[in-house]
Formats: structure tokens, C-alpha cells, sequence
């Protein structure tokens, strides 16, 4: 399961949405990136990000090892 | 039904800056205002985009801007869209680092016992506007009692803020003042308040518990509490007529927000502005906010403003506010002494502001009375 990072600090605008990461850098995502953001409103796994995001498991694998280097997302237990 | 229109409770005309038109529709983009100026019909020219990015960067309207571009409303090219989604997004960039700040500030006063509410901007974004990141904001404002005041301002004292004015003695903001302004390091902006604002007004709110029960701000990790609607409104009213920030269209725009049907209960916002003995601001607020947005002028509240008549006190009250005539100063010292509530608190305010350790002689104190104690007194940040 995946989440948010607790200290991650997020804002949605007309534009993207953006995030405040632990290390004080701003990540900007539009398009399904902040869709996918969205959906992880609540712990979630990269199965249902998968069916969120129209099913193309690759990308949705490779935005959350990116997400994750970043800081932005934690691994809970299921 | 009187033939004769009252003067506005507030002119903010000389106050406000002139901005163009579309500035205006702008401000007042997504409300119900049917009088606000329409977008223009077609894209903006060179000379009105000059006009336009300087306004929209001094109002802090960059999120209402971006949203009336997004959903197709203002047209500008798409170079110039592209500027205005780089200088929104840089805002709320601040913005979140600002968040990150409060969260400090807010664990700090957790752990001193310290109870707070957040005031204007985060409290705005988060609490009043469809999407908080449309309403951008420069500082963190926080209102805590007058009993733990000086205990919060140590907090953020100890969090490495550093107190922009002194005061004429310990304590004296804590009784009698409005706020007082700290930078955190980093250079970021923290306002404590004890009271909503300058002056008589400000200092009759603050005799008051202001705090009341709290209402969740989610800052999507951590919790604060702002005002309660009712309480916001009055406190948006004080900052959209009475603050420094009069010369933004933004504070107005708040009051706009929680005028949206549901949002307060007319009866209960006004009967807390009279216990509080600050009607006319909430009058003067609701006013201008219509007149200036565009608003619909019969909603129970705007015509409650419309119809207010202000006392005599008030209306003086009301009208030094923003004047900077001659003996101007005597007449706020004068309202301040009518504004505490009991001869104990009078006496207690002349000492303070007079007889404090280290004060001036007589005869100074005669000079510096006629050179602006009063705007000292009121001040004291």
C-alpha cells in the first residue's frame, strides 16, 4: 500500500498541483500525475492507481519510484 | 422609505488603488455580482496587460487570475498565460513553505498551552474559497488572548523570530495593542494578533474572548482552527475597511466569500458585532465589499449594511480611521480612551502610554503628543 507522505504539503490549482516535499522542493504535476495525487486521498495500492490512471501498470509503477525518490510518498502496510 | 442616501461608512476611494476594469472582474470572478465589471470581449491588448500584471501582482490575484484564464473568461495570449501560471504557481509555492512555518509555530503553541486560531490568509484559502490555492497569502496570522500573548510571542521568539517593534513596556501590546509582527528565519512573516485591528474598534473587539469554538482547517497533514463564520466575518470586516491591507481588493474579496448564501447566520453575526461593540465595521465591510465587488445589494445582510445608521461616535470613529488631517492624532487618542472599557483600563492605558519607565520629560512628551503619540499608541504593532 502507498500514501501520501505525512509531511508532504500539497495545494491543487486551476493549473497543476503542487506539492512542498520534505526537502523544501516543489514538485509540479498535471494531467494524470495530479490525477493519480488525487486518488491517494486515502492508502491505496499500485493495482488500484493502475485502474485509476486507465491501466497502463508501467507508467503508474514508474511515477510512484519517482514520487517515492522524492519523498513524497510512504510504503504502509497493507 | 428616506429620500436621502447616507455617505458610505467607509470610502475607501483614495485608499484603494485605481486599477483597471478587468482587474476588478477579476476580484469579484465567481461570486454573484452582477455589477462587477465585465472581462473584456475579446484578448487583452499590450497597453492593458502592462495595467493588468502589475495590479494582479500587487492584489495577490494571481489564483483568480489563472482561474478566469483557465476556464476561459480572460484571454491573453498563450505566452502571457503562460506568465500568469508561473506567477501563480511561484505564490503558492510561498505559500506552502508559509504552511510549513505555521505548522511550526502551531506545535510550538500545542506544546505552551498556548490556544490559537489562524486568522486571514490560510484560514481564507482553506476555510472560504472553492480551491484554497486560488487565494494566495504573504504571512501567517494567528489570534491568541490577551493573557497568553506575551507567552506566544515568546514561542515564536524561540522558534528564532525575530519582534519587528518593541513596545513601551512588557506587556503593553498583550493589553492594549493590536499585534505584533515577528520574522521567522528564512524571512517569513508572522503576525500575532490579539485583536482583529487599529484603533477604537480594534481595541473594543479586544475586550473580548475572540477565540470562541474553533473551525477545522485541514492543511492535508496537520489541523489548526480558524474563527467560526460569524466571528471571520466580523474579523474579515476589520481587515477589509480598518487593516494595512486596505489597498488590496483580496480582504474584500473574504467578506464576499462568507456573504455567499449559507455561509453565516445574518442574526447571530450581528448580535456578535454588537456584544463586541463593533457594528459599524461589520456594516462598513458588508458595504464596501458590495459596492467594490459588485455584489448583489439584497442579500439580509447588504441591505442590514445599507440600511445602518452609524452613531455620532461611530461615525467619527469610522472617519479618522483613514484620515491624516490635522489634529487627527488627539482625536484617536481620544477615541482609544473611549473605547477601553472601564476607568481602570483608561488609567491603565495613559500610564503605559505616558508614565512608562524610562519615558520621555513632560515637556517632550507635550511635543512628541502633537507629533503623534496617538499613532505610537495605537500602533505599538
Amino acid at each position: 500500500m502507498i500514501e501520501r507522505h505525512p509531511s508532504a504539503r500539497w495545494r491543487d490549482t486551476p493549473s497543476s498541483l503542487l506539492i512542498l516535499g520534505p526537502d523544501d522542493d516543489v514538485v509540479r504535476l498535471v494531467g494524470p500525475g495530479r490525477q493519480l495525487w488525487l486518488a491517494l486521498d486515502a492508502p491505496t495500492t499500485l493495482e488500484a492507481m493502475t485502474v485509476e490512471a486507465g491501466g497502463d501498470a508501467e507508467a503508474v509503477a514508474e511515477f510512484v519510484t519517482e514520487l517515492r525518490a522524492l519523498g513524497l510518498v510512504v510504503d504502509v502496510p497493507a | 422609505m428616506s429620500a436621502v442616501v447616507r455617505a458610505p461608512l467607509i470610502d475607501l476611494e483614495g485608499v484603494l488603488p485605481a486599477v483597471p476594469p478587468v482587474v476588478r472582474a477579476i476580484a469579484a470572478y465567481g461570486l454573484e455580482a452582477p455589477h462587477a465589471p465585465p472581462f473584456p470581449g475579446g484578448a487583452v491588448d499590450d497597453e492593458e496587460w502592462t495595467a493588468l500584471w502589475r495590479a494582479v501582482d500587487e492584489q495577490r490575484l494571481w489564483g483568480l487570475t489563472s482561474a478566469a484564464l483557465a476556464d476561459g473568461v480572460l484571454v491573453v495570449g498563450e505566452r502571457r498565460a503562460a506568465e500568469v501560471v508561473a506567477g501563480h504557481e511561484e505564490a503558492v509555492a510561498a505559500c506552502l513553505r508559509l504552511d510549513r512555518q505555521l505548522e511550526a509555530v502551531a506545535a510550538g503553541f500545542v506544546a505552551a498551552g498556548v490556544e490559537f486560531r489562524v486568522l486571514k490568509g490560510v484560514a481564507a484559502a482553506c476555510c472560504l474559497y472553492d480551491q484554497p490555492g486560488v487565494r494566495l497569502y504573504g504571512d501567517v496570522d494567528l489570534l491568541v488572548r490577551g493573557e497568553d500573548f506575551d507567552r506566544a510571542a515568546g514561542v515564536v521568539v524561540g522558534l528564532g523570530g525575530e519582534r519587528h517593534h518593541g513596545e513601551p513596556h512588557v506587556g503593553f501590546v498583550a493589553r492594549f495593542g493590536k499585534s505584533a509582527a515577528f520574522s521567522l528565519p528564512g524571512g517569513w512573516e508572522v503576525d500575532l494578533h490579539r485583536t482583529f485591528g487599529l484603533g477604537p474598534f480594534g481595541v473594543a473587539a479586544g475586550s473580548h474572548d475572540l477565540l470562541g469554538a474553533g473551525w477545522p482547517v485541514d492543511l492535508r497533514g496537520f489541523e489548526v482552527e480558524a474563527l467560526e463564520p460569524e466571528p471571520m466575518l466580523v474579523g474579515a470586516a476589520f481587515h477589509a475597511v480598518l487593516g494595512g491591507d486596505v489597498r488590496r481588493l483580496l480582504p474584500l474579496r473574504d467578506v464576499a466569500e462568507l456573504l455567499r448564501p449559507g455561509r453565516v447566520d445574518p442574526t447571530t453575526v450581528v448580535a456578535l458585532a454588537e456584544r463586541w461593540g463593533v457594528t459599524a465595521v461589520l456594516a462598513a465591510g458588508v458595504e464596501a465589499a458590495t459596492r467594490e465587488l459588485g455584489l448583489a445589494s439584497d442579500s439580509v445582510l447588504a441591505v442590514w449594511a445599507g440600511e445602518y445608521e452609524p452613531s455620532r461616535r461611530e461615525r467619527r470613529w469610522l472617519d479618522d480611521a483613514h484620515d491624516g488631517g490635522p489634529g487627527v492624532e488627539r482625536r484617536r487618542v481620544r477615541a482609544l480612551l473611549e473605547a477601553l472599557p472601564s476607568a481602570t483600563d483608561r488609567l491603565a492605558f495613559l500610564r503605559a502610554t505616558f508614565w512608562y519607565p524610562g519615558a520621555p520629560s513632560m515637556a517632550d512628551r507635550v511635543v512628541r503628543f502633537s507629533r503623534g503619540i496617538g499613532r505610537r499608541a495605537q500602533r505599538s504593532d
